[in-house]
């Protein structure tokens, strides 16, 4: 230790024998009583509210939604907690749980900031960022894991800006904002993070970039190319010239470009094991720069305007949705094995559709949600809710 | 405040004068101190049926503290620290030490609350560069580079422009 290391470290211990004053510690206790009680109060209306709101949810979009977790009343303990939800508080919700459902996560975070999802991954991990009463990020990348219920947000990256987020169970992708533009990084459990690609990423309406069973598949922005990397330290390999519109392994979906960088209508269906690829046209209204797409389990969907459109990735069947989307100031779009979600973002309140591919319904519900592999996570009020499909 | 099992009160109680010892070394004044330890017993207050589940209430008390402080932004202060004395009395080493040292000291209040947690956790509790990531909830970059920046400040605060410049002169001429 230097010098300075040491004094400092003296001035420090110099400072552990002050005394509160006399009169802080009855106040101050008493203080502390006050707002366990009223904090503890909020949660309990807060989590009643969302357990009112996700029973509606099961309910009506998608009536074989299990759940087995329940937020504990008082803290992010609902994390490490075991027992399933019927037997803790009578829940309303369907019980019969079962390892690898999960339950809620309240959004507070080691940072003081609140958790903004950036989405979730086929494993059902949650991913996202901090923020702030006044919308200051804390700049860093939160992963919450799946081991029984939803572990405490760990740390995965703490990058100077990024747009978004995925994962599986080994891998988490960020887009990290480098120079003019973003670039693609990959941290593989406790790894360091390693950059993937080397030209940036080029991104339309929606992420550019997309991860599944561990691979990785993103649209380089210096050739437009898609590449597929299988773990992060995995050398890259080339798919196809075009945009990678989605991926739901093994399938990624690449919209076809001309030399300008421009959707030519043709959308290529990538096997990313053996290069295998379909060719599908896409209409015109399929392809304006605000169009998002999401692969789910035999499916890619379009949000295009105020519609979204299912494809049935076997026949190329399209379903349109007869549900008009939510108005949003920004949107995503995510599918997974048996729904797709669109959310609409808006200042004061965020809406979401969620429609089941299996029985056509489709429901607009408050406040965001997203789906992918067996998952759906949905917002309620301050807790972040994971409940997994059949 | 009764919560989960009714140790709560117990446990404030008894270690008390420790955490606010704790949390005025994170904060260096009594008034910080005390709304440090107040956020952190209710955070814990309001986590007690999980927290007393665990071995170590008081190492989460004393976490979440570290990463209250860490994430706090930078309040105006209502004091404005003098960063030394004005002027040498004398040319006596002992009595350049305490200024040396009263500047340390105000360099040290008036570091951002992060680097200043930063500093507490490796060498006040005197945790690895790891250890302490994992305590703040950041990466060991961000740690390596707050402790490298608060030790820089530290050190100027500490040397005299003209001193630290014949320290330069000295390294150069010897090099």
């Amino acid at each position: 230790m230097e010098d300075l290391e040491r004094l400092v470290a003296g001035r420090l211990r110099a400072l552990d024998d002050a005394a509160p004053s006399a009169e802080a510690p009855p106040a101050l206790l008493a203080r502390v009583g006050h707002q366990v009680k009223a904090r503890r109060r909020r949660r309990r209306i807060t989590q009643s509210a969302a357990g009112l709101s996700l029973a509606a949810a099961v309910a009506v979009v998608a009536p074989p939604l299990l759940d087995s977790g329940d937020p504990s009343p008082t803290d992010p303990s609902v994390l490490a907690a075991s027992e399933p939800a019927d037997r803790r508080s009578g829940s309303a919700l369907p019980s019969s749980p079962r390892p690898g459902a999960a339950g809620g996560l309240p959004r507070d975070l080691p940072s003081g900031k609140v958790l903004n999802a950036f989405g979730i991954t086929s494993d059902g991990a949650v991913l996202g960022t901090g923020v702030g009463p006044r919308g200051r990020s804390d700049g860093v990348l939160w992963r919450a894991d799946v081991s029984g219920l939803l572990t405490v947000p760990a740390p995965v990256a703490e990058p100077e800006g990024m747009y978004g987020a995925s994962g599986s169970r080994n891998m988490t992708i960020w887009a990290q904002r480098e120079g003019g533009g973003y670039q693609l990084m990959c941290r593989s459990g406790e790894g360091e993070p390693v950059r993937l690609g080397a030209g940036g990423i080029a991104r339309r309406g929606g992420a550019a970039f997309h991860a599944d069973r561990d691979v990785a598949v993103w649209t380089d922005k210096a050739d437009g190319t898609v590449w597929a990397a299988h773990g992060c330290d995995a050398e890259p390999e080339r798919l196809a010239s075009g945009y990678a519109a989605g991926f739901a392994y093994p399938h990624a979906y690449v919209l076809s470009t001309d030399g300008r960088g421009r959707p030519t209508g043709e959308v290529q269906r990538v096997q990313v094991e053996t290069g295998a690829r379909q060719t599908r046209e896409l209409p015109r209204g399929h392809l304006s720069p605000d169009a998002l797409y999401a692969a789910g389990s035999g499916t890619f969907s379009v949000a295009s305007g105020r519609t979204l459109t299912v494809y049935d990735t076997e026949t190329w069947q399209a379903r349109e949705v007869p549900e008009p989307l939510p108005r949003g100031e920004k949107a995503a779009l995510t599918a997974g094995d048996g729904l797709v979600v669109y959310t609409a973002q808006n200042r004061d309140a965020d809406r979401a559709l969620v429609y089941e591919t299996g029985s056509g319904q489709a429901r607009v519900r408050d406040g965001e949600a997203y789906a992918k592999g067996e998952w759906l996570l949905t917002r309620e009020g301050e807790a972040y809710r994971l409940t997994s499909t059949p | 405040m009764r919560g989960g099992g009714g140790q709560f009160e117990d446990f404030v109680a008894n270690r008390f004068p420790a955490l606010f010892r704790y949390a005025y070394v994170l904060t260096g004044n009594q008034h910080d101190a005390e709304d440090l330890v107040q956020e952190a017993l209710t955070r814990t207050g309001v986590a007690w049926g999980r927290v007393r589940r665990k071995d170590d209430p008081e190492g989460y008390v004393r976490t979440t503290m570290a990463r209250i402080m860490a994430n706090r932004w930078r309040r105006p202060r209502l004091e404005h620290l003098v960063e030394g004395v004005p002027e040498h009395a004398a040319d006596d080493p002992e009595i350049d030490r305490v200024h040396e040292m009263d500047g340390l000291d105000a360099a040290l209040a008036a570091l951002p609350p992060r680097m200043r947690a930063v500093l507490v956790l490796r060498y006040f509790e005197q945790l690895s560069e790891e250890e302490t990531a994992r305590v703040l909830g950041c990466s060991r970059g961000t740690v390596k580079s707050q402790a490298s920046r608060a030790l820089a400040k530290l050190r100027a605060s500490m040397l005299p422009q003209e001193a630290e410049q014949a320290l330069m002169e000295d390294r150069r001429g010897r090099s």
